[in-house]
């Protein structure tokens, strides 16, 4: 049994660099000394010392290279925001499975911070020269956390934009605005990471239009590799951080708290 | 908790559950140190009000199921035990001895455990089994104190206190700096406490820490555990159940035994 490696190998790193996205959201980088093979959808568990060890997802990596996107949420998140270049973090991973890339023509739809997951998955899909459309959502104008998005020029791909206030883009949520897509387009995959309502939406509209969906899930979570329970989902103790953090649809119509409930920190159902 | 009783464990043993909805510790609250593991979770719980619902749907299941509870004070375990014992569970465990909470100190000190066994057994009509601490002096005394005051069984052991500091980071690892250290590296603890249990005790003894395979179980059985718990080894999977308990099956057959309870404490201790 090597522990090391169950656990993820944890590691110390100096940030590297910090750029800003918006206003609350910046993507921290830094290098890994290990060969690590990361998928799209995968996820780090990151110590923020003095506060907090927390689930972030990859939202970049070109070798040795990581970042993981953050917005100012609680206490961890915050002091990651207000990181320096030389700061020390730590890190565990990376952990959870990934998003299947068997579409020919995909939604992919991020909403909020949601979207971190999915930049390396639309770069991957893109590079397989499969149909991207890319629907960013967000409250506001100034919330939308686009990257490099807006530049992209390959053929193979569109960007869209909604924000409920209609600062910019589609004016709704993001689940309206796919409904407006869907009467355009056709897809044969819905890819998606936001608010578990806005996913649970995503997923209604896709079984109405026989679409096949994978959504990344957030669970409260602790260990990260399998051991503690914290991110089990009922009814069958499928646990966030091994099984997922991506689920289709033939998963999901099992999980009775899909969009109902989660757990706290505490283990205390909390309904949506 | 579904998939362990899948899995094919023949009884579950609960997290512990306490008086209020409890946290735990700020993370990181898992580390990795020389093959084992250092956990400080702190006693995360959704409180004993709260566990009703749990329990009924792991009850359904059909399987024994051992309820862990644990208090600060005598008052607050009689109440847990009180609230538990309604929910019928086979069995309830005192976690009398969390090397990384402030109840830690309880089953150093053979009168206290016999305070809070007493209390608790005067109150109940389920099993009660005591969990204590190998970072005891006098474990001998502590379990003896135990069953003086009605235990219908001593579990042991619980983790060891241990300690993980980052060298990079100069500072401790666990957010609550001190943890419990578990898996195959406090094996030969575990059995040399099962053992010494064994020549002075006579109620059962459960034993746990470190198993990870059949041949840790036969040699846990052979100091003298009646059952065997397992933790930080499903950290690799589910399987480890039923891994075990073929692989204690065709020991038994190999050297000719029909029973487990032939086995118990065969290494030499002698049962009073």
């Amino acid at each position: 049994m090597n522990m090391d490696k169950l656990m993820g190998t944890p590691t110390s790193v100096r940030v590297k660099e910090v750029t800003k996205e918006t206003n609350r959201t910046v993507t921290l980088f830094f290098d890994v000394k290990d060969e690590v093979e990361i998928k799209p959808g995968q996820f780090l568990m990151v110590w923020v010392p003095t506060v907090d060890e927390i689930p972030m997802s990859i939202s970049y990596w070109n070798l040795p290279t990581l970042g993981i996107s953050v917005q100012e949420i609680g206490d961890a998140t915050s002091a990651l925001v207000n990181m320096k270049s030389g700061d020390w973090i730590g890190i565990r991973g990376p952990f959870g499975n990934s998003f299947a890339l068997d579409s020919k023509n995909a939604l992919v739809v991020g909403g909020g911070i949601g979207i971190a997951p999915l930049r390396p998955l639309v770069e991957d899909l893109l590079a397989r020269n499969i149909e991207v459309t890319l629907l960013v959502a967000a409250k506001t104008k100034d919330e939308l956390v686009l990257y490099n998005f807006s530049e992209l020029k390959p053929s193979n791909f569109t960007l869209e934009i909604a924000t409920d206030d209609g600062s910019a883009g589609h004016k709704g949520f993001a689940t309206d605005a796919t409904e407006k897509l869907l009467e355009e387009k056709t897809f044969d995959k819905i890819y998606t990471c936001g608010p578990e309502l806005m996913m649970h939406g995503l997923y209604q509209i896709a079984s109405k239009h026989g679409i096949s969906i994978e959504v990344s899930m957030e669970r409260y979570m602790k260990c990260g590799c399998g051991l503690c329970g914290t991110c089990a989902l009922d009814p069958d103790g499928q646990l966030v951080c091994v099984e997922g953090p991506i689920f289709s649809e033939n998963s999901l119509k099992s999980i009775k708290e899909f969009g109902q409930y989660h757990r706290d920190a505490t283990g205390t159902k909390k309904k949506f | 908790m579904h998939r362990v009783n899948k899995s094919g464990a023949d009884v579950i043993v609960t997290k512990s559950i306490g008086p209020i909805p409890r946290k735990g510790h700020p993370g990181p609250v898992l580390t990795t140190s020389h093959g084992g593991l250092l956990n400080a979770v702190g006693l995360t719980n959704p409180g004993i009000d709260n566990f009703g619902d749990e329990m009924q749907e792991l009850k359904s299941l059909g399987v024994p199921v051992v309820l862990s509870i644990f208090g600060n004070s005598i008052d607050e375990i009689v109440e847990v035990a009180q609230k538990g014992s309604e929910m019928k569970p086979t069995a309830l465990e005192l976690n009398l001895s969390c090397p990384h909470a402030e109840i830690s100190q309880i089953s150093h000190n053979p009168d206290l455990t016999y305070k809070y066994v007493r209390a608790v057994k005067e109150t109940v009509d389920c099993p009660v089994f005591a969990k204590i601490t190998p970072n005891a002096s006098d474990i001998v005394s502590v379990a003896k104190a135990a069953e003086k005051a009605g235990a219908d069984a001593i579990v042991a052991i619980n983790t060891l206190r241990g300690m993980k500091i980052d060298i990079h980071q100069k500072r401790p690892v666990l957010g609550n700096l001190v943890g419990g250290y578990s898996g195959p590296p406090i094996f030969p603890i575990a059995v040399r406490c099962v053992y010494d249990l064994y020549n002075v005790l006579f109620i059962p003894i459960i034993g746990v820490g470190g198993v990870s395979t059949w041949e840790d179980a036969i040699e846990m059985h052979l100091a003298g555990a009646s059952a065997i718990q397992v933790g930080t080894a499903m950290i690799e999977g589910f399987d480890i159940f039923k891994e075990i308990k073929s692989g204690v099956n065709k020991y038994l057959q190999e050297n000719g035994f029909s029973d487990i309870s032939e086995i118990i404490g065969l290494a030499g201790g002698s049962q009073k």
